[in-house]
């Protein structure tokens, strides 16, 4: 009968041993994430104004209501505006960036310091290249871009100062920043067991085979990583875009979902800014949900 | 025979370079562009040029004013701070799902997970009312507390699968020797990880020199402003006269110099983040 309750005594500071270590995040989940999280489902179907007031008066749906009544025509364009760049932007981030970390794996002299080069664009902070690139790819005849297209006898092109243009540039801009995904490709293609590549060129398999059945499946976890963040930041871009100095046709073409809440928030209407950003947590969980649920094309080391 | 193959070879590694090459000057272009900007005349920004026809440090002069220097400073305080805060907390959460087993874990690690897909946006709304009322606002307390409080899911799901890579046999050894869960923490698990660790840390460290969105929302005092957004309300939200380009650039330049720095003392970056170095 003792030794039964020390062993459970035991087993439960095993326990609490054990979940010490996760306590931060525990609780750091609790009153930075769920906490504020419950607080914006609630101001959602409230109407309050500001964040000094208090929760203001309970008003159901209506604020969602709203989103797809009054303000639908914005939120309809800027949902798509912020679709059509994950659509584009995120499956041409993951290949280049793949192509990029291959190409930087070759045994050739002097890689290393490519791979500084590469990476230099993404150590820009938000602010500086909001700054730098409404400079460079802004449409007048005398930004950096417009003068090279001209030397070379290519008429200017209207770049970051057209609601034409300003998608293009924007998707074109954050190209410059595929070292970030880079840099854990890298790591994964040169932790492949060379013993594989040793065999399958004894098989006589040819380049593109080794590619296809050994390189890319090793990096299944970096994929399935790379992906998922992708997914996710793209659905919230914000900073790359408000920190751009252009011209407001050109900045509207750039209405991002989260540029959206943002303005819903400066304009005092705090209970709307909660509402469409609860709407924007709900896709980007159902979209994250189902490329986890298909995740079993991952493959850990450990399994070997 | 054999000289063709080497042949091949050369024009191989010929064409290789002019790719590498190739790329490297579309990479280096806005950074050589930023800098060399911030060297020219108002006259030479007014034309647009390329590169500057004389070099004068004149932006860097208007740039640099007292109110710069004294972001600089509160940058690289919440900087270190955070890479601190952010490396310790994470790799104590990672090292707890990633080799201890109690019951419950895969459920925490899922919930950690999860906030991974929670929009910023959707929290910082609420965070504000909440830092309001315990007075954080208008100062780096919104900016330092979170990152110790798990240092975020991001980093904890890197460094769990670092750490998975780590095998579970090194561990039961030094249990069997009788070292405890801490010791094996950190004498056996963090050495191995320390190239996943000066990952998090230099990614901590930028996260929040580039940090903007955060700042942006709970601060609205020049005095405690980090550079991001300092430069923002100068050059970019500015009611007033915005200053040309090269003043612009000079600020940026500076702005990019700890980076570059603590970038090429990295070498782990510059490897990758190597998972090869747990075998054997």
């Amino acid at each position: 009968m003792r030794a039964q309750t020390s062993k459970k005594t035991r087993a439960a500071i095993s326990w609490l041993s054990s979940f010490v270590f996760i306590l931060p995040v525990v609780a750091g989940i609790l009153m930075f994430t769920m906490f504020p999280m419950v607080s914006s489902l609630i101001y959602s179907f409230t109407r309050t104004y500001t964040t000094v007031q208090g929760v203001g008066e309970w008003v159901g749906f209506e604020n969602y209501g709203m989103i797809f009544n009054e303000y639908w025509p914005e939120i309809g364009k800027s949902l798509g505006t912020t679709f059509l760049f994950t659509v584009i932007s995120l499956p041409l981030t993951l290949v280049l960036s793949f192509g990029l970390a291959l190409l930087l794996t070759k045994d050739v002299k002097g890689i290393k310091g490519f791979r500084v080069v590469y990476y230099l664009p993404v150590m820009i902070p938000t602010v500086v290249s909001g700054i730098l690139w409404s400079m460079l790819a802004n449409g007048s005849d005398m930004s950096a871009f417009n003068m090279i297209l001209n030397a070379c006898g290519i008429p200017s092109f209207t770049f970051y100062d057209s609601a034409d243009t300003a998608m293009f540039t924007f998707i074109v801009m954050g190209l410059f920043t595929i070292g970030s995904s880079m840099i854990l490709w890298i790591a994964q293609i040169k932790s492949v067991p060379t013993a594989l590549y040793e065999v399958a060129d004894l098989e006589g398999a040819s380049a593109f085979v080794k590619l296809i059945k050994i390189t890319i499946p090793m990096c299944t976890p970096i994929i399935f990583y790379n992906l998922i963040m992708g997914l996710i930041n793209s659905l919230q871009v914000f900073s790359n875009v408000i920190t751009l100095n252009i011209e407001p046709s050109g900045k509207e073409a750039l209405d991002f979902i989260v540029v959206q809440i943002y303005d819903f928030y400066n304009s005092t209407d705090l209970s709307m800014a909660c509402a469409l950003s609860w709407i924007l947590f709900i896709i980007i969980a159902i979209l994250s949900g189902l490329t986890f649920k298909f995740n079993k094309w991952v493959y850990y080391g450990e399994d070997v | 025979m054999t000289k063709s193959i080497r042949t091949g070879k050369i024009v191989r590694n010929v064409v290789k370079y002019v790719v590498l090459v190739l790329l490297a000057v579309i990479f280096l272009f806005p950074v050589v562009e930023l800098i060399l900007k911030s060297f020219m005349t108002d006259l030479d920004i007014r034309f647009g040029l390329l590169f500057p026809t004389s070099f004068t440090i004149k932006p860097y002069v208007d740039a640099l004013d007292a109110e710069y220097f004294w972001w600089l400073k509160n940058t690289l305080i919440i900087g270190v701070i955070n890479m601190v805060g952010i490396t310790l907390s994470s790799s104590l959460c990672a090292y707890g799902f990633a080799k201890l087993r109690f019951k419950g874990r895969e459920a925490f690690f899922s919930v950690v997970l999860a906030t991974l897909m929670l929009p910023a946006i959707c929290m910082q709304i609420p965070l504000y009312k909440m830092y309001y009322g315990m007075g954080w606002t208008n100062s780096w307390l919104p900016l330092i507390v979170p990152g110790f409080f798990g240092g975020g899911a991001l980093n904890i799901f890197l460094m769990r699968q670092y750490m998975r890579g780590i095998p579970d046999t090194i561990c039961e050894a030094a249990k069997i020797d009788g070292a405890n869960k801490f010791v094996i923490y950190a004498v056996i698990i963090m050495p191995m990880c320390l190239p996943i660790a000066g990952y998090v840390m230099l990614t901590a460290f930028l996260g929040c020199w580039n940090d903007f969105m955060t700042p942006l929302l709970y601060i609205n005092e020049p005095s405690i402003y980090n550079l991001s957004l300092g430069l923002y309300y100068r050059y970019v939200n500015n009611a007033g006269s915005i200053p040309p380009a090269n003043v612009q650039m000079a600020a940026a330049t500076i702005m990019l110099i700890p980076c570059a720095v603590l970038f090429f003392f990295q070498k782990v970056l510059i490897n990758g983040v190597s998972v090869g170095a747990v075998k054997g």
